[in-house]
């Protein structure tokens, strides 16, 4: 069994968040929810100074503080890695969303779901393909694109990304190259103090 | 300034973000979980009904009611229950359910006498208990979330406790304020003035101690701390938390004389910290950067 | 577990996948859309088999779904019954039927035709459907009414035409190790196929460890992700350019073999500036070893001398490359850095830098040809080359590269075409003619043909005046303003506008333009949302948009070429038609049908394969033109276009690599003086009265290190405003899309103005303050944001902030349009190229509040971003 995981290339990233608006129209993310974001960091003074691209996503943590946190099980972690929140399950306490160390959890409000993209009350006929996946008050996150994945894709923010700034794959596999990249440019994990051991790595 | 402002506030910047999962009505539920245990956990020391009532009916309301009013989808609430082997709020959902159940048999067993002195006992201790782990676990579901450094200090139990415990000295002064267990026994009261003020100091330092902590443990962690003590948080925490919470009620409760108008109003305040405590603390609640370079050059 | 059993993700849905390419800019990356079941869009994505954009989208690209379903769409023709027009005023649309529509447009028109066709101001910018800009020519109009030279390039595209005889440049990614980017996004965030530019880029970068030098007044995500970031004070690119070539020349850093054996650089240029001839017109140069003139193809000659003074033909002479050592000996880098702030010692390292990595004297074999290798490139774009002096700012860069044999060659600087099918007059591939003397023939026009000169002017924007220049649509203001002195014998009174923005792109003061759309008799426009200029239009034409039309092009590809299909992955949403059809109606009704076709099938290229040819009487739908197109490529039949959904591969070398080889490349643009020269007899003739204050000094054949007149402006205006895009919002309207807006509106640099925070403190400025940015010309309103990404002159306004279409709701208002800060006056403009200044001299004062009009309705100044509410 495969683990899924990915690596963000600091030295790709251009900031450009294709990952997030592929990630809203492959998921129908309603307003105001993001799987996925690259943020900027503006370092240093003048001229000395330059701007970091961080990509943040769900990490899929080893150790997930979600998923032990959770208390009624809707959040569970798949074989291959992957983290998951049965809607059924959620009651929308919140507490997942405040143990994740990484902020990437929303829980889905009646107005992110009801006011549609355009913010008019209406919802377009891609909102209305894709809204019912989402139950309102329940919590949702990156799921990795486990569809795409068990079909032998890659998630969609993997693929759009114009320079390739995520590379996925299975982190149990010496050869994936995930793998090779970890090792070769020591890969990093976010926060390693908090010691949810993240199946997402950083190298720059 | 786009380099130095490090909270973040929902813009695409690497920086501090504030939690926004846990506001108002969790704050609420928190504080009445508090409030009222600590209540009926002083409450039954001296079989005082009046109070156990009271702070049973503050959590049955105000605990679990806010609980349901915050939850996304309140008719699965049961659900909460499954992890009790993983999940402080299970764990506290538990003791919720065992307390009321507990409590309100020991306050009729107390009234009524209906119950063999064994199994009354029993019940009494299992009241008791599940008091207890109400008093303490919300701090214990702080304090696990790693997340968030203003909180996962492990004094955020000891918090928990001792503003429960204060919480339930005042409540009963001020509900059994006339009542033969306080009136006929001013030692009695006298004691508990003492001890709150105790519980007062000790709170005091228990919360200076947290931030103390937190600003040093972690980017998020100093954010927070500066939001309470200097940033648009420290005009309600300071005056709040600390001056009316713990220095004021504690110096009126060294000069109380035996007046239901100074325990009410001792209480009053002291409540009032305790809070603007719970939902400061909410507020201020940061995560860490994912990962930051900002540290590896001059600020 | 989950219960669902259908997926739940979008591609993973019941559907089909259909190939296509996009249109979210005006580039084409190659595309593959997912269609549910019940026809539905819900997914698109890059197609894998692009070696152009191998499979990745930009966020524009990703967010193409939510343009179609746009609620704000044009859904039928439709009548303004508001006759009161303004800027943010509800022109009371009513829909009406197309026959109706098209009538009245029709009948409009021809009344405007009847009376004088130059009376229409036509501004048609369909990039991806480049043959509608021909339309006019049906009419026998000339004239256009938008700003494509203040958005890209005025002075970009003839430089590129003159150098290598191709419409846009790129540096070759494929082997180039040392890169200059110098105002331009290419491999970072805008310009040519960015998702495809910056995934190579990305590659070299991280894989080859090419070195990325990026020089700009902000730190732009190329900068960020550059190895070193060299911030200069804006409008003064042209002065770095000059001090590296300084460095290049006085220590002998330069391509001796290239400059004598592939370009004019050894040519003799007398004292008016144009080469020495002899009587048969033959250029001479100086023979080195017998110390002697020889005409330039004397087989007897030794060596070509690059320097040095003399006498041929009783007149005093000298190289050309010695011509420009002249002016460099004024361009040291401590000269250029008073202007530029670059310290010298950057300068120079840079130029050393630059030079030892182009490794001169290397070559590469690829398919069997021995090409000079070189793998330092400058390349630079609309920032860099957008002042006054447009034409010398782009020749300095290309210069820098010429300098060290870098053009055309592998590792180096390379033309681009626009679509290689156009071969006559759009720079396509077999585009290379041999001009006089040995040189290649410079194709300064890559848009349309030579437009003739005329007086009085047929022409409001002065085309005619402008024989190696784009189109500068910003003079309209002024010449109108003006129209007695530019001899104007008529008024405009109708506008014809097909996916053009005029009102946004085009500098100048509002008011001014207000007043020109308020006297239209008649404006009609082609689009598919709402925008700053369609809300003046009395009758809207809705077309279809990229996911209901039929297309076939591949548009200024740098690594690449061929075509792209695009087909509709859903029928029209709306009653909408294509471009195509709009213009076969009006055509016919204005009884131009059979010239339209004749046009079509010019700019189209169908006159190259006889079976293609557009019969003249017909109309023709999108599918028919897209079909022929593919056919004109690879001799393919549309289905072969749906099944494959391309026709695109890598450059072929031999077209991309020197495909001049033989010629000589212009190293001194005499013809620059030759236009020059030729425009001033021709306004002599014709007695033009404003003759002597023609901006004549524009015409350079070298480029000088006079400063722009931007720097003239008075003190008090100390600090300088640029204007800027990133990948999110790169070309055309993008503000609206919600998931454009998601993305932009929480990016720090474009939700205020950027500023150094030095600057600030020196002016008691703080973040969040609000200001008035005034130039001589305009002001804007805006709050401030520090960053120390900013150089201490400058004032970096995001395109985000410039847009105030009120009646399409998604757009949010920012605090005024940049451009209104810019001139549109001839003292700005480019003579020689038409370009705009796009740099403006601002004074910034501090407002007690956000004016009521401009905090007014959706606003940039009124919500701000977060997430969810706390419970």
């Amino acid at each position: 069994m495969a683990r899924w995981g990915m690596v963000f290339d600091l030295r790709r990233c251009i900031g450009c968040n294709a990952c997030a608006v592929a990630c809203k129209q492959e998921n129908s993310l309603p307003d105001g929810v993001f799987f996925t974001k690259t943020l900027s960091e503006e370092v240093g003074e003048y001229p000395d100074v330059t701007r970091s691209y961080v990509p943040t996503i769900c990490n899929h943590c080893e150790d997930a503080p979600c998923e032990r946190a959770c208390p009624t099980g809707a959040t569970y972690t798949r074989p291959d890695g992957i983290v998951m929140v049965d809607r059924d399950k959620c009651i929308g306490c919140g507490t997942c969303i405040v143990a994740c160390p990484y902020d990437q959890r929303t829980r889905l409000e009646p107005e992110m779901l009801d006011k549609g993209l355009f913010g008019d009350g209406r919802l377009t006929p891609f909102e209305e393909q894709g809204i019912g996946r989402f139950t309102v008050g329940t919590v949702v996150k990156c799921t990795f694109c486990h569809e795409r994945v068990d079909a032998g894709q890659l998630p969609a923010c993997v693929a759009t990304c114009p320079t390739e700034a995520r590379i996925f794959g299975d982190l149990d596999d010496p050869t994936s190259r995930p793998r090779q990249l970890i090792l070769e440019r020591r890969g990093r994990q976010p926060l390693p103090e908090k010691n949810t051991n993240p199946r997402v790595f950083y190298i720059d | 300034m786009i380099a130095s402002n490090r909270i973040a506030d929902g813009s695409f910047r690497v920086g501090v973000g504030l939690q926004k999962a846990w506001g108002v009505q969790m704050a609420t539920a928190f504080f009445f979980g508090e409030a009222g245990a600590g209540l009926y956990f002083v409450a039954q020391f001296f079989d005082f009904v009046l109070g156990m009532t009271v702070g049973l009916l503050m959590v049955l309301f105000g605990k679990a009611g806010g609980h349901v009013l915050h939850l996304g989808q309140p008719l699965r609430g049961w659900r909460a229950l499954t992890k009790v082997r993983t999940s402080w709020v299970s764990r506290g959902l538990a003791a919720i359910v065992l307390f009321i159940v507990a409590g309100a048999l020991h306050i009729i067993d107390v009234r009524a006498g209906l119950l063999p002195a064994g199994v009354s006992q029993l019940v009494a201790a299992l009241a008791l208990a599940a008091c207890f782990v109400i008093m303490i676990y919300q701090g214990f579901a702080m304090s696990h979330s790693s997340a968030i450094t203003l909180w996962s200090s492990g004094l955020m139990p000891v918090a928990s406790l001792t503003y429960a415990l204060l919480n339930g000295v005042l409540l009963t002064l001020v509900f059994g304020f006339g009542e033969p267990f306080l009136a006929d026994r001013p030692d009695t009261v006298r004691l508990l003035q003492v001890l709150a003020v105790a519980l007062m100091l000790y709170g005091l330092v228990t919360v200076l101690s947290l931030l103390h902590g937190a600003r040093h443990a972690s980017e998020a962690g100093r954010q927070s701390v500066a939001l309470l003590l200097q940033g648009g948080f420290a005009r309600w925490f300071v005056p709040l938390v600390i001056g009316a919470g713990f220095v004021v009620s504690a110096l009126m409760m060294l000069a109380a004389p035996p007046d239901f108008a100074w325990m009410l109003a001792v209480a009053g305040l002291e409540l009032t910290g305790y809070y603007a405590f719970r939902v400061l603390v909410f507020k201020a609640g940061g995560y860490d950067p994912a990962l930051s370079l900002a540290y590896r050059f001059r600020h | 577990m989950e219960t669902l059993t259908q997926p739940v993700q979008n591609s993973m849905k019941p559907g089909k996948w259909l190939n296509s390419s996009c249109k979210m800019c005006i580039h084409s990356c190659i595309t593959r859309v997912h269609v549910t079941e019940d026809g539905v869009v819900n997914k698109i994505e890059g197609n894998p088999t692009s070696p152009s954009n191998n499979g990745r989208l930009c966020p524009k690209g990703n967010a193409a779904i939510l343009r179609h379903y746009d609620p704000a769409r044009f859904r039928t023709p439709l009548r303004r019954t508001n006759p009161e027009k303004g800027p943010g005023v509800d022109p009371k649309w009513v829909p009406i039927g197309w026959d109706e529509a098209l009538d009245l447009v029709g009948r409009e028109l021809k009344k405007t035709l009847d009376e004088d066709p130059r009376k229409l101001l036509p501004a048609i910018n369909d990039f991806q459907k480049l043959f509608l800009w021909a339309w006019p020519a049906a009419l026998g109009n000339a004239n256009y009414l938008s700003s494509v030279g203040n958005f890209c390039g005025g002075g970009y595209h003839p430089m590129n035409g003159f150098i290598h005889s191709a419409f846009a440049a790129a540096n070759d990614v494929n082997y180039c190790n040392y890169w200059i980017n110098n105002g331009g996004g290419d491999g970072f965030s805008s310009h040519l196929h960015t998702a495809a530019q910056a995934n190579h880029v990305a590659k070299a970068r991280v894989e080859r460890n090419m070195r990325v030098v990026v020089v700009e007044p902000r730190l732009s995500i190329g900068a960020a992700k550059a190895n070193e970031w060299v911030p200069i004070r804006p409008a003064t690119d042209r002065q770095f350019a000059l001090g590296l070539a300084h460095v290049l020349v006085a220590e002998k850093l330069y391509d001796v073999k290239f400059l004598k054996k592939d370009t004019n650089a050894p040519y003799l240029v007398g004292p008016d500036g144009y080469f020495v001839r002899n009587g048969e017109g033959k250029i001479y140069v100086w023979d080195a070893i017998d110390n002697c003139a020889r005409l330039w193809d004397d087989p007897e000659i030794k060596d070509f001398a690059l320097e040095g003074t003399y006498t041929v033909e009783g007149k005093p002479c000298r190289p050309a490359f010695q011509k420009f050592k002249d002016i460099l000996a004024d361009c040291s880098p401590e000269q250029m850095e008073a202007l530029t702030t670059v310290p010298a010692a950057t300068t120079r390292r840079i130029a050393r830098e630059f030079a030892k990595a182009a490794q001169i004297g290397s070559y590469i074999e690829i398919d069997g040809r021995m090409l000079p290798l070189r793998p330092a490139a400058y390349n630079y774009y609309r920032g860099a080359q957008g002042h006054k002096y447009s034409a010398m700012a782009n020749q300095a860069f290309k210069l820098v590269n010429f300098l060290v044999g870098a053009i055309d060659t592998p590792g180096g600087h390379v033309g681009v075409t626009l679509d290689d099918q156009m071969q006559d007059i759009r720079g396509g591939c077999g585009q290379i003619q041999a001009g006089e003397n040995g040189m290649m023939q410079t194709m300064p026009h890559q848009l349309h043909p030579e437009v003739p000169f005329s007086w009085p002017p047929n022409e409001t924007h002065l085309m005619g005046f402008f024989p190696i220049g784009v189109d500068p649509g910003h003079l309209t203001q002024h010449t109108l303003a003006n129209a007695e002195k530019f001899g104007l014998d008529y008024r405009p009174d109708t506008l014809l506008m097909c996916h053009s923005n005029p009102l946004w792109n085009l500098p100048g003061d509002r008011e001014q333009w207000y007043a020109l759309l308020r006297e239209m008799r008649f404006i009609v426009a082609i689009d598919i949302l709402p925008n700053e200029s369609n809300e003046w239009a009395d009758v809207i034409l809705p077309s279809h948009d990229l996911l209901e039309s039929w297309n076939m092009t591949m548009i200024e590809p740098p690594h690449h070429e061929g075509m792209c299909l695009r087909q509709p992955a859903t029928p029209p949403l709306y009653d909408t038609k294509s471009e195509e059809e709009i213009f076969y109606e009006i055509s016919e009704r204005l009884g131009v049908l059979e010239t339209w076709n004749g046009i079509l099938n010019f700019v189209n290229g169908f006159h190259q394969q006889p079976d293609l040819l557009l019969e003249p009487n017909r109309k023709y739908s999108d599918r028919e033109i897209a079909e022929r197109k593919g056919k004109l490529w690879n001799g393919k039949d549309l289905d072969w276009y749906v099944e494959h959904g391309h026709a695109v591969t890598p450059r072929r070398p031999d077209k991309w690599y020197r495909p001049w080889d033989g010629l000589r490349l212009h190293f001194y643009i005499e013809d620059i003086v030759r236009a020059r020269d030729t425009l001033r007899q021709k306004m002599e003739v014709a007695d033009v009265p404003f003759r002597r204050e023609w901006e004549w000094g524009d015409y350079q054949p070298l480029p000088t290190a006079v400063p722009d007149p931007v720097h003239l402006e008075p003190a008090d205006f100390d600090l300088y405003a640029i204007t800027f895009k990133d990948i999110q919002i790169n070309f055309g309207e993008s503000i609206g899309n919600p998931w454009i807006n998601d993305i932009v509106f929480k990016d720090p640099v474009h939700t205020a103005v950027l500023l150094n925070p030095k600057t600030a403190r020196e002016r008691k400025l703080d973040e969040g303050d609000i200001v008035r940015i005034e130039s001589p010309y305009g002001a804007i309103v805006a709050r401030l944001a520090l960053s120390e990404g900013v150089h201490p002159d400058a004032v970096c306004v995001s395109n985000a902030l410039s847009r105030v279409a009120t009646q399409n709701t998604g757009v949010r208002h920012g605090g005024g349009n940049f451009n209104q800060l810019l001139p549109a006056n001839l003292r700005h403009t480019d003579a020689c190229s038409g370009q705009p200044e796009t740099v403006a001299k601002v004074k910034l004062t501090k407002l007690a509040s956000v004016p009521a009009d401009v905090a007014a309705g959706n606003s940039v100044f009124g919500r701000t971003s977060g997430k969810g509410r706390a419970h």
